[in-house]
């Protein structure tokens, strides 16, 4: 039996996040099928080449060329962070839309970080589909050691699709323009990091990892300023 | 009686400029409270820091004697807000709407809601943002009562409203008010829809608190005289009696707390030749431009 | 604390991750100079080292004392690395120091190799091409299959279906298992290419350390210990097949120590080299007929050791080619910036995480941030103005807490 205090919770949380689905749900079903054009591309494209190639050459430049056949996804997790991001947030920071937000009955600090945590669900999801996906693809034609190269190699992708989403969540709420370029500015060098030509060790991912997941947490600082109307 | 909303020694300030300094009103439980000043006086602000939405340069407002700016969410529960120029969560349509807040407020009533939402000419799946300024003003109006919140804040509910859904809207309020205990804090600049429906005013206008007092009490004690002079360009400084002085070509008006001896005193002290002083009648309206000046 | 000054503390902490990554990037693209390193060879007709590199009035030969030597005298002087030049122009000598300078042989001692960090620490996914060693044909080929080695044994894995093969498999397995293999490997090392002479297969290492040579001969496997020396504690192994035949590769221990790897019954045989890093320092071999030149380099210095065909060490040379020009800006940069942070060593292509702290030389930059902070807080208003907790952020993190602190602004 959960306990009255978590079920209000979920409550709230499952009504939080019908109302950034309702805003999201346009971009993100077009984010969908955008990766899922891009899921089939690939997919054609790696069936092709080795028709062409032969099986060994694929595999040969992939082990020993570090040919990444999947890296015209490398941006769609960017892409995706972004256009959900400013899908859910624009409404909200239009006409102080996200003064209703915060006069709901809930701690201010605790919806900002929902909404964040609403479309980190949705966004995840979608990740989470993209990756079975290309696991599926490369599985077919390529054995295991091959499909967790690709998933490390993507994990860092995925890191900045969140990290751009985040990242926007946080700045919208923003009132002060200087302090949003200062935290655009943070927010694209991390970012950048992430694509980084070449291999992260495990310990840099974890690294990167973790400073991905600080952003949404900056959100304190900027729903802090926006409630004190600092402008 | 129980004070819901207490204002002590407001002070703000928009960058360098001063908006008011040491506004003070409280808000008494079940009473219909009204913040007037012309466009740009700062009722907006203060609607912001009441709401929390706003850190003053100095002063205290208090909620349900919290601290309007860490309400806690129960008392935030106890509010209701409207937002200038009806605005809400437009990429909603009414049905998802109601079905969002319902789940945030514990005391929520649909009836009220649907009832209105069946007057609007809308269907169910339109969104919010295809419809009239009207009709939102009225989604908006319907989300407040199935709330059923103890204190209504409405900052400027008749901005972009026509006659008829202005009138709906005092109705649909007047008759909220009637409930037990419920109390409501409005901001307008159109004053002639709230004759006979507010209890007590603040009047602010740039930089300045005009008064604070039950709007009986200005309506009965505020007047205005007229008579006519010679002097074409007499000129009349504003003072403790004189709160506004209009010359229109020798027609003279004051506007006064006094009485009609008083201003005739006043004006034969200051040696002004005048014939015809006599009062005239005003509406809320008219007192709100009395005091607040044509410009 | 209040939960906002922690959100604020985030932020602070974000961007001083941001500016410690990218601060000493733009730093090094404003102030860094190139360096360039010397070629060092050993001459035995002089017995001595020969430096060629860059001077005031351009490309340079000098030996150890300084005298200049024209490009000419340079090949004649290091006759067998510069072998074909000189054979070209018919002045090869006919022998040198009693060797006879004998094409075959000049021709097969001229072996190059090079290992950096980044070789030794780059990731590659465990799939192998196991070549046919004895085809008959001259090229080699690639077949279709790769192998994998797990604790289930070896298992070759068929490109064009993607299924493993199970017959081939069990085969290798089992003759890996009767040679005393024990699941899994610890290291495969080979040399993947059809660009070689002839293939040798892999070295591979099991999990009880022992060294093992794979090949397929025939189609048939053949799986040798190698009886290595216990106690060398294998970090990477390079294969080289050439036609020298002498050895196959290098092999290079935790303990910064290099082997070659010889064909006669595997001996480890170690090379006399010391000051060597494996994680900084590269290592070069540049063999001839004469002389085998081991070279230790970083980015400042170069250690060359002089050995025979023998592994005997003839002379060792430590050359310092950097000339101090960037002293000034490393300085500056050690005041300027208390750490860096980056996930690529730009130098050796390493990526992992790089925490540098510049060391005591900060303890002023450090010094200098926390004062500036101090004034500069106290100049800004009241309540998000001064704090001790700012001064304290730029004390430890310098110029980074510094602008993160003037561009964030303390809460209440």
């Amino acid at each position: 039996m959960l306990s009255l205090e978590l079920q209000g919770n979920i409550k709230m949380f499952k009504a939080i996040l019908y109302k950034e689905w309702l805003k999201v749900r346009w971009a993100y079903i077009a984010m969908l099928l955008v990766s899922l054009l891009v899921l089939v591309y690939i997919w054609m494209t790696v069936s092709k080449q080795i028709e062409f190639n032969e099986a060994k050459t694929m595999w040969s430049v992939i082990i020993f060329r570090k040919y990444k056949f999947f890296s015209d996804l490398q941006y769609i997790p960017l892409v995706i962070g972004f256009i959900v991001g400013i899908a859910q947030y624009a409404p909200e920071a239009l006409q102080s839309r996200l003064k209703l937000t915060l006069h709901l009955p809930v701690k201010e600090n605790k919806i900002l970080i929902q909404m964040l945590f609403a479309g980190f669900v949705l966004i995840g999801l979608l990740f989470l589909f993209i990756e079975i996906f290309l696991t599926i693809i490369t599985g077919i034609y390529f054995p295991s050691e091959i499909v967790s190269d690709m998933l490390t190699t993507i994990y860092p992708w995925i890191l900045s699709g969140f990290a751009v989403y985040f990242a926007i969540g946080s700045i919208f709420v923003e009132p002060v323009w200087s302090r949003r370029i200062t935290l655009i500015i943070t927010s694209i060098a991390l970012i950048s990091i992430l694509f980084t030509t070449g291999d992260f060790t495990f310990s840099a991912l974890l690294l990167l990892t973790i400073v991905t997941f600080i952003i949404p947490f900056w959100t304190i600082l900027t729903g802090y300023n926006f409630k004190r109307g600092i402008k | 009686m129980e004070n819901v909303v207490e204002v002590k020694n407001l002070t703000h300030y928009y960058g360098k400029k001063l908006v008011y300094e040491n506004l003070n009103f409280s808000i008494k439980k079940g009473s219909i409270f009204g913040l007037l000043g012309k466009n740009g006086t700062g009722k907006t602000t203060t609607i912001n820091i009441l709401n929390g939405f706003l850190k003053p340069a100095s002063g205290q407002c208090l909620m349900f004697g919290e601290d309007s700016y860490k309400l806690s969410p129960e008392t935030k529960a106890r509010v209701g807000f409207l937002i200038e120029g009806h605005i809400q969560y437009d990429f909603m349509n009414i049905v998802q709407i109601e079905k969002f807040y319902s789940q945030f407020y514990p005391k929520w009533k649909k009836e009220p809601y649907w009832e209105l939402m069946s007057k609007l000419k809308v269907t169910q799946g339109q969104r919010i943002s295809k419809m009239s300024c009207g009709q939102r003003s009225q989604v908006a109006l319907g989300l407040l009562l199935a709330q059923d919140p103890d204190l209504l804040i409405l900052d400027d509910y008749s901005m972009g409203l026509d006659a008829g859904y202005r009138r709906l809207f005092i109705d649909y309020l007047s008759e909220y008010a009637k409930a037990e205990g419920k109390t409501i804090f409005i901001t307008s600049h159109i004053i002639q829809d709230l004759e006979n429906f507010l209890d007590d005013c603040v009047i602010i206008d740039y930089n300045s608190v005009l008064l604070t007092m039950p709007v009986k009490e200005f309506q009965k004690n505020f007047r205005q005289f007229n008579f006519t002079t010679q002097e074409a360009h007499l000129n009349l400084e504003k003072d403790d009696l004189v709160r506004n002085f209009e010359n229109i070509k020798g027609h003279c008006v004051i506007y006064t707390f006094a009485s009609e001896s008083e201003v005739s005193e006043y004006l034969t002290q200051k040696g002004i030749a005048f014939t015809n002083l006599k009062l005239e009648s005003m509406s809320l309206e008219d007192a709100f431009i009395g005091i607040t000046g044509k410009y | 604390m209040t939960i906002s000054k922690l959100g604020r503390i985030l932020v602070l902490v974000s961007i001083v991750f941001v500016l410690a990554n990218y601060l000493p990037d733009f730093y090094w693209l404003k102030f860094d100079k190139p360096v360039s390193k010397p070629l060092i060879g050993y001459s035995p007709v002089l017995s001595q080292f020969l430096i060629g590199g860059k001077s005031a009035d351009g490309f340079a030969w000098k030996d150890e004392a300084g005298r200049n030597y024209s490009r000419n005298e340079w090949e004649l002087y290091l006759p067998a690395s510069n072998y074909r030049q000189l054979l070209y122009e018919n002045i090869l000598p006919d022998s040198i120091n009693g060797e006879k300078m004998d094409l075959d042989s000049l021709r097969l001692h001229r072996i190059s190799l090079r290992v950096g960090p980044d070789v030794i620490s780059s990731r590659w996914i465990q799939l192998f091409p196991l070549m046919e060693s004895q085809s008959g044909r001259v090229r080699l080929t690639m077949l279709d299959d790769f192998f994998r080695i797990d604790e289930n044994g070896i298992t070759f894995i068929d490109s064009k279906t993607n299924e493993n093969d199970a017959a081939k498999s069990k085969i290798f397995t089992d003759a890996m298992l009767k040679a005393g293999f024990n699941f899994p490997s610890k290291l495969i090392a080979g040399n993947p290419s059809t660009m070689k002479p002839f293939d040798e297969g892999y070295f591979v290492i099991d999990s009880d350390n022992k060294l093992f040579q794979l090949k397929m001969v025939k189609g048939k496997p053949f799986v040798k210990y190698t009886k290595n020396p216990e106690g060398v504690n294998i970090k990477f192994i390079m294969m080289m097949e050439n036609n020298l035949r002498n050895f196959y590769g290098i092999a290079i221990s935790t303990d910064n120590k290099i082997y070659y790897i010889l064909y006669d019954d595997y001996k480890f045989l170690e090379m006399p080299i010391d000051k060597y890093d494996h994680t900084m320092n590269r290592f070069v071999y540049m063999g001839d007929y004469l002389v085998r030149n081991l070279i230790i380099e970083n980015d400042t210095a170069t250690a060359n050791y002089a050995t025979d065909r023998n592994n005997k060490l003839i002379k060792a040379i430590d050359y310092k080619f950097y000339d101090g020009s960037k002293d000034a800006a490393i300085s500056a940069f050690n005041l300027i910036f208390p750490f860096s942070l980056s996930f690529e060593e730009p130098k050796s292509g390493v990526f992992d995480i790089f925490f540098n702290h510049s060391g005591i030389q900060s303890v002023w930059g450090l010094i200098i941030s926390a004062v500036l902070a101090f004034i500069i807080l106290r100049k800004r208003k009241a309540a998000n103005g001064f704090n001790y907790f700012d001064v304290l952020i730029a004390a430890f993190t310098g110029i980074y807490g510094l602008i993160a602190i003037i561009l964030i602004k303390n809460v209440e």
